[in-house]
């Protein structure tokens, strides 16, 4: 501590020659970092900017050279287009099904799972968790054969339950281990109190743990559903026409010769506006959610 | 005490039983398809035990696909030592930039905007891009064409393509290494900055010196997910290139999937699988203990 209170002091008193070289370098640095992060955001909005407009073009407008396709009359053709022709509603609701199921069920056995990880000293808690981090590595690939096979056994293919299923295997270790990271987090005079109070240990999960991890449930159920909602491999091989999901209907756009741009661009607007005020709702808790609860802001 | 243990594991139950069920037991079947041969549009060939034969056509001769785990692993390993490469050297030189100057508060302005292609599906990326990379219409090759660069054919040229599949997933996840390293460079005690400046050390050595060591960690964290995921490589690669011109972006993850889901051709299938997950397990096993020791250090807040 005293070291620290000694380098701020000797630091005022650098010679000033070299205050003003620093001062310069700095300056320089500003600007080049002002010109980067102008730069960078660019690179991100642009994308998304020409997407938005490509979703309002004319038809014969879209696969001319963009320098000839900056003037047009808006239209809302595609967007029609999308719910008439493509049938975008019906994916768009079995992605709201499936992954609306699949967080519940994530938050009913992930809670659980959490709480008794958290609370108890458990003999073997420890590889617990870390075997439930591990599966949060697992390759989709490799168990949706076996699954597959399964499936068609059982009758499963093409059904809400079943994509369900496979998603919450997907996404389960994810929200376990999310939800034991927020419940770590929680002050331990918390559990203290509560067992003073008279609260058993349900009383506890009850009273202390569900309306004070309000907001650590709610950041886990916002990624287990977007986790699902993203998921292409699964839907690809377990969904057919009735439980398709909205990232299986993206790669269909493809038509036979061409693909249909102004529909894939006004469904990507559709799914991509949410996205900020996800964003915006969350906030510091994305870099968390997305670095498995390592990296808090 | 041993009561807590009762209700400790009954609690915990349900999850397992349920990740067991559903996660290991298909993974031991499929362990134990990738050692026999079967055909699922061919039944009539049946099911019969065929020792490392699948291992071995997958490994050494040019399986059903067209394309051998080797080509498939050296595509995946351009695409995600290039990937990791950019994401952690961009975002580290980024992060470093904006935390020394005001540009931060510039960049305040703009962070929803960073986090958002993160969120979005990586089929969905894949396919914006594929709009994107067109040489007659595009926006990119618009863009390179008013600096003067000849229209480039990022998807159709088999020389360029893996490029284009490094572009997008450096596009989608640079922001998250950008980010996080900027929430560990603000982690670190301004004091630490102080006192080696008082010892005379420049902006490089305070960088070498205290910067770095302080987001190794970090680093391993980075390398680990992103890894995982490029190692898994299956979206972006469906909806952007669907795995050519040709095999030439075929990734692992890619000819896993038509292996076992276009030629349902079960054991060579699952032999690429059990690969994969091998491939991942040495990933896992030499940069998971950054994620978890990290757990009980504090970043920020």
């Amino acid at each position: 501590m005293e070291a620290d209170v000694l380098g701020r002091r000797a630091a005022v008193g650098v010679p000033g020659v070299r205050k003003r070289r620093v001062a310069f370098w700095r300056r320089l640095l500003t600007v080049f970092a002002y010109v980067i992060v102008l730069f960078l955001f660019g690179i991100y909005i642009l994308p998304l900017l020409w997407i938005v407009l490509t979703s309002i073009k004319p038809q014969e407008l879209i696969i001319v050279h963009p320098s000839e396709a900056l003037a047009f009359v808006p239209t809302l053709d595609h967007y029609v287009r999308l719910v008439t022709e493509w049938h975008f509603l019906t994916p768009l609701l079995n992605s709201f099904i499936v992954s609306g199921a699949t967080t519940v069920l994530n938050l009913i056995l992930g809670v659980l799972a959490s709480f008794a990880l958290v609370r108890y000293r458990l003999r073997g808690g420890d590889f617990v968790s870390l075997w439930i981090l591990s599966q949060r590595f697992m390759p989709a690939v490799a168990i949706l054969l076996p699954l597959y096979i399964f499936y068609n056994t059982f009758g499963l293919i093409d059904t809400y339950l079943g994509m369900v299923l496979v998603n919450t295997v997907a996404t389960l270790p994810f929200s376990i281990w999310m939800l034991r990271g927020f419940f770590q987090d929680l002050p331990k005079e918390l559990y203290d109190q509560a067992e003073v109070d008279g609260c058993d240990d349900i009383g506890i999960l009850r009273h202390v743990i569900l309306p004070i991890g309000r907001a650590a449930m709610g950041v886990t159920a916002v990624f287990a559903f977007l986790f699902s909602f993203n998921e292409l491999m699964i839907p690809l091989v377990i969904s057919r026409t009735s439980t398709e999901t909205v990232p299986v209907a993206f790669s269909g756009f493809k038509m036979q010769f061409q693909t249909d741009w102004g529909a894939a661009a006004a469904a990507t607007v559709v799914t991509v506006l949410p996205l900020f005020i996800v964003v915006a709702l969350l906030q510091e808790n994305i870099i968390r959610g997305l670095s498995m609860g390592a990296v808090k802001e | 005490m041993h009561h807590n243990q009762i209700r400790g594991w009954t609690l915990l139950s349900p999850a397992l039983i349920f990740l067991l069920a559903l996660g290991i037991f298909p993974l031991v079947y499929a362990i134990w398809l990738s050692f026999h041969s079967l055909n699922l549009l061919d039944p009539s060939r049946g099911t019969r035990a065929v020792g490392f034969e699948n291992f071995s056509t997958i490994l050494f001769k040019t399986p059903l696909i067209g394309i051998s785990f080797p080509e498939s692993l050296q595509i995946t390993l351009i695409i995600l030592v290039g990937s990791l490469c950019l994401e952690l050297a961009i975002g580290l030189i980024l992060a470093i930039l904006v935390s020394r100057t005001s540009a931060s508060v510039l960049l305040r302005m703009f962070r929803s905007s960073l986090m958002v292609p993160m969120l979005i599906a990586p089929a969905i990326v894949g396919m914006m891009f594929r709009f994107l990379f067109e040489p007659s219409f595009g926006l990119i090759d618009f863009v390179l064409g008013l600096v003067g660069v000849a229209p480039i054919y990022w998807i159709s040229d088999p020389n360029v393509v893996l490029y284009a599949v490094i572009l997008v997933g450096v596009w989608e996840w640079l922001p998250f290494s950008f980010l996080v390293f900027l929430a560990g460079i603000h982690a670190i005690p301004p004091e630490q900055f102080e006192a080696a400046a008082v010892d005379g050390a420049g902006f490089f050595e305070q960088i070498r010196y205290i910067t770095l060591p302080w987001l190794r960690n970090l680093a391993g964290i980075l390398i680990l997910i992103r890894g995982v995921d490029l190692i898994r490589n299956f979206d972006v690669i469906f909806t952007l290139t669907y795995g050519g011109p040709g095999r030439s972006s075929a990734s692992l993850g890619f000819s896993a999937y038509l292996t076992s889901f276009k030629f349902f051709e079960v054991g060579q299938g699952t032999a690429y699988a059990v690969l994969i997950l091998i491939l991942i397990n040495i990933l896992v096993l030499i940069f998971a203990r950054y994620l978890v020791p990290a757990r009980e250090e504090t970043y920020g807040g």
